[in-house]
């Protein structure tokens, strides 16, 4: 006989059946709908919209013309919306509108397994998207839906037994979870990627660029996402010393601030090149992915960790790009003495171009009547401060070709890239050596979780200037501008700008009550990050290592024992749990263990009425009670009469039954 | 039966004893399926999925994504859990051939299989015979019919059942097959009713039930009628007299129906003791070497028709 199932015995497809595939793909395709371009969304809605209609309306199933068409509208729609149709954003486009386009044919229970088989693909795709927890309760539930659909797709019924699909599908993924946990942590991790990556496989990610221009920094101003954590072995600064220190620019055309004028690599050393003073602050940091090769640290870092180095400007940089969420540990001197300054490091920190003549005037101007370096730089603090100058989030655009004249001397309002460039230039015309520092300041200490978490609306610059005693010096004009700006920190001072909505949130009982509900999310987050995504090659190793588990041999091996062992467990606890329910069964078969421990034992596959006349004839003084609890079961079992005192009576039978 | 340990060697003796039989033991009794009996693969479907997620782990392991570890995982072990649920929607189920009626030759012969689900809910159990199509049912059912088209005279065996399930997930297929000793007898096909100009003279012939001697042959006489026997043993045409009262017995003879081939006789015959037990008539029926009746009434037919169906087996 033949084996195989010929496409006869496949299950047609029910409404239902294409009700709930419809949902799951729904649910697959739902949290992409972010970064789909809109027609994209609207061709899945349609073709979605038009299989249902063709299976409740009778409309026709679209032509394969029309088909054909609408493929070539939705890949126009991806090279349109991305220029290309290769990459992880395009690819997920197509993607989707492949399965939509699919969907106007699903006729079968075949097209209809492999399609779902697609949407669960699509939902394993999402988590290239977001790792957030939003996102996996989201994928979870689209699975769950999946797997509903699946179970619909093979039940072949029209009065379903048991329990429904829904509650079918929770069921065995709440079985299969176990078993998923074991996978998780004992499938080894790969240290190193099996294939080049592509460039977007780790999305956009929001930050500092390596080039400071004006309105460069303001534009992170609004946003809340979350640059880094920082968990401190002691007491948090205070905000005034939390300078994290990032890109050092030295270079300028006038306009823009870069790290150098050509692009050679950063030369980077071992150990920090300065003069510890004072208490040492150790603290370990949670980088968000940024992809650069920055790691941020307080002024100023002095132990460097694996994998990273200092460059000249007292920076860390890492080896590698930071393309996923990267913990380290740093010691930070918040006073420090640094060495002299090389011929060449000189005449960097005092490049100027031959722009923003006015600026340069005011600056040589203080420099020539000024004694002492310190003179010029209380001058300067002191003209931001007296003159009318604005801190604002919103700076009008400087679009002359001297962008400082025209900030310093006509309007006056800037955020901090504006300061920290105005303030650098001066010096330099003064002859001070100067530079600018990028990075972020202060950051909101969670008193849920105890840590401090810097968002990308903290981004900072400021500046730096050689004094001969002290060598490099920071010097902030932004705090002489707008001294709560450092105090209190980016989110406060942004209530008094323009976002009148969130001010309003803030205030009051509730206001305070979603200030904590954010922060208790955030620690949430912070544990999902530590626990669940942080979960690479180098802790597996750190947690299976205490087990013994050091080889890949022995982590597969352990894998596939461990796994085993709960499908095991899943088939006998079942049996267990499914045999308890029925009451009537229960008593039944408590009646049959009290015989068969006086050896009257049920041969196999025998009938009660069949095992009963046996029972009988076995034990003939025994016949009253074996008639009355097998008459008792089978009316109840087989028959459709069932009712509670009948159950009783059975259960009473069976307890004063004593064989 | 449940699984409980008090249980446990009990059921390791049954299995021991039923289940090392093998697929191709026949089998008579009642068979309750269990592990030895049931075996189970992956589906066209299973292996498409077994592929998406090694594509998904391979992407995963690449990216060092740990949602999407998860979830392939989550998914891996789904199936699994699925391949745990697929045996067990079969496991514990207890097949018996309840009915074999017997058919005539041209009819449908539908064997019924007395089913007991047990004590779990089942869904989408198919039941096949040969590659005809399944049978589905759910832990409802209680019997179960497997049709099968009755084309040859004899018996239809049942032969080798295939018990076969692919719910919840439809990833892999479980499967049994069982053996069972079990045949549907296939009654000769009644030959068309005879012309009605034959019936008219049969039925003018008066009192034509009983055989009570021999006379002359003379042209026109029914050659049924005629005594072979007697005329190969002399030479002499002789046309049986037959006579007497209606009521009386009447013999249904295979020498009657020479000059027919062997199945045309018999279904000849066949229709005769149908028309016979419809006319309530008594009748005994003679074949070579062998003879039935006389008699009437339903164990009659049925002996006269077994005796017909069975005509030339070992």
């Amino acid at each position: 006989m033949n084996a195989k199932v010929d496409h006869r015995e496949h299950p047609p497809l029910t409404k239902r059946g294409l009700a709930l595939l419809l949902l799951a793909l729904g649910a697959a395709a739902a949290p992409h709908a972010t970064h789909l371009p809109w027609p994209i969304i609207l061709l899945a809605l349609a073709c979605g919209a038009w299989r249902w209609k063709a299976a409740t309306a009778g409309w026709p199933f679209p032509g394969g013309l029309l088909r054909a068409v609408l493929a070539v509208c939705g890949c126009a729609a991806v090279a349109w919306s991305w220029g290309t149709v290769f990459g992880r954003d395009p690819g997920t486009a197509l993607l989707v509108t492949m399965l939509a386009l699919k969907l106007l044919e699903v006729r079968t229970y075949r097209d209809a397994m492999l399609i779902l088989f697609l949407g669960c693909f699509l939902v394993v795709v999402m988590a290239f998207h977001s790792q957030e927890i939003p996102a996996a309760l989201a994928l979870i539930a689209a699975l769950v839906l999946a797997v509903c659909a699946m179970i619909e797709l093979n039940a072949r019924d029209h009065a379903p037994i048991g329990h429904p699909p829904l509650r079918r599908a929770i069921s065995m993924l709440a079985w299969a979870t176990p078993a998923m946990m074991i996978m998780f942590m004992l499938f080894p991790r790969l240290p190193t990627p099996l294939w080049g990556l592509p460039s977007d496989a780790y999305g956009g990610a929001t930050g500092l660029a390596e080039t400071m221009s004006p309105g460069g920094i303001s534009h992170l101003a609004g946003s809340d996402a979350v640059a880094f954590r920082v968990q401190f072995d002691g007491r948090i600064p205070s905000a005034e010393m939390l300078y994290w220190r990032g890109p050092v620019l030295w270079h300028t055309d006038g306009r823009t601030w870069s790290a150098a004028s050509d692009q050679r690599a950063p030369v980077t050393r071992a150990t920090p090149d300065f003069e510890p003073r004072g208490a040492a602050m150790s603290y370990r940091v949670t980088l968000e992915p940024s992809r650069q090769r920055w790691l941020f640290a307080l002024d100023l870092p002095y132990t460097a960790p694996p994998g990273a180095a200092f460059t000249e400007d007292a920076m860390l940089l890492s080896e590698q790009p930071i393309r996923e969420q990267h913990h380290y540990r740093v010691t930070s001197f918040a006073s420090y003495r640094t060495g002299q300054l090389s011929a060449a490091e000189r005449s960097r920190a005092l490049q100027l171009p031959r722009t923003n003549p006015r600026t340069v005037a005011l600056g040589r101007s203080w420099g020539e009547t000024a004694a002492r370096p310190e003179d010029v730089l209380r001058r300067a603090l002191a003209h931001f401060r007296g003159e009318p100058f604005h801190y604002t989030l919103s700076p009008p655009l400087l679009q002359s070709s001297d962008p400082v004249d025209e900030f310093l001397f006509r309007s006056r309002r800037g955020f901090c890239e504006h300061y920290a460039a105005a303030f650098t230039v001066l010096m330099r015309a003064a002859g001070i050596p100067a530079r600018v520092v990028t990075g972020y300041q202060g950051g909101e200490i969670n008193s849920v979780g105890d840590y401090l978490v810097v968002r990308q609306r903290d981004a900072h610059a400021w500046a730096e200037v050689w004094l001969p005693e002290e060598g490099w010096t920071r010097v902030d004009p932004t705090a002489a501008v707008a001294p709560e700006r450092i105090e209190r920190g980016s989110a406060e001072l942004r209530e008094r700008g323009p976002f009148g909505m969130r001010s309003a949130l803030r205030a009051g009982a509730l206001g305070e009550l979603v200030h904590r509900a954010q922060q208790s999310w955030d620690a949430l987050s912070v544990r999902w990050n530590s626990w669940f995504l942080a979960y690479g090659p180098e802790l597996q190793r750190a947690v299976l290592g205490r087990f013994g588990l050091r080889t890949w041999l022995a982590m597969v091996s352990a894998m596939v024992g461990m796994t085993l062992l709960i499908l095991m467990l899943v088939l006998i606890v079942r049996r267990r749990s499914t045999a308890m329910m029925d009451p009537v069964q229960v008593a039944y078969r408590r009646f049959r263990r009290k015989l068969a421990r006086r050896g009257v034992d049920a041969a196999p596959a025998e009938g009660p009425m069949v095992f009963a006349e046996r029972a009988r004839l076995l034990r003939p003084e025994l016949a009253g009670d074996i008639e009355l609890v097998t008459q008792l079961y089978v009316t109840m079992r087989y028959g459709n009469q069932r009712n509670a005192a009948d159950v009783a009576r059975l259960r009473r039978a069976v307890a004063r039954f004593r064989p | 039966m449940p699984f409980s340990l008090v249980t446990l060697p009990h059921r390791l003796q049954r299995w021991l004893n039923i289940d090392r039989r093998g697929d191709r033991a026949r089998l008579d009794e009642a068979v309750t399926l269990g592990y030895k009996r049931i075996f189970i693969l992956p589906t066209p479907q299973g292996l498409l999925f077994g592929a998406m997620t090694v594509v998904m782990l391979i992407g995963a392991a690449n990216y060092n994504n740990n949602l999407a570890f998860l979830l392939t995982f989550l998914l891996i072990a789904t199936g699994l859990v699925g391949l745990v649920r697929t045996y067990q929607n079969i496991a514990g189920i207890t097949l018996r051939p309840a009915r074999c009626p017997p058919v005539f030759c041209g009819e449908t012969a539908r064997f019924d299989i007395a089913v007991d689900a047990g004590t779990q809910p089942r869904r989408a159990v198919g039941l096949r015979r040969g590659t005809a199509a399944s049978a589905w049912f759910d832990s409802t059912a209680r019997t179960i019919t497997v049709e099968a088209p009755a084309e040859n005279r004899g018996t239809l065996e049942l032969g080798r059942l295939l018990v076969h399930t692919s719910y919840p997930l439809g990833l892999f297929r479980a499967k049994a097959y069982l053996h069972y000793h079990c045949a549907i007898i296939v009654y000769p096909r009644p030959a068309p009713a005879r012309d009605p100009r034959r019936d008219n003279r049969h039925d003018q012939d008066p009192g034509a039930n009983d055989f009570i001697g021999h006379r002359a042959w003379a042209a026109g006489d029914p050659p049924r009628h005629v005594d072979w026997k007697a005329a190969a043993r002399s030479g002499v045409m002789l046309n049986k007299q037959f006579g007497g009262d209606d009521r009386a017995e009447r013999w249904l003879d295979w020498d009657e129906h020479r000059g027919f081939s062997t199945e045309e006789r018999l279904s000849r015959l066949c229709r005769e003791v149908l028309e016979a037990e419809a006319a309530g008539l008594r009748y005994a029926l003679r074949l070579p070497g062998t003879s039935i009746g006389p008699g009437t009434g339903g164990a009659q037919r049925n002996r006269c028709l077994r005796a017909l169906a069975l005509f030339g087996a070992a």
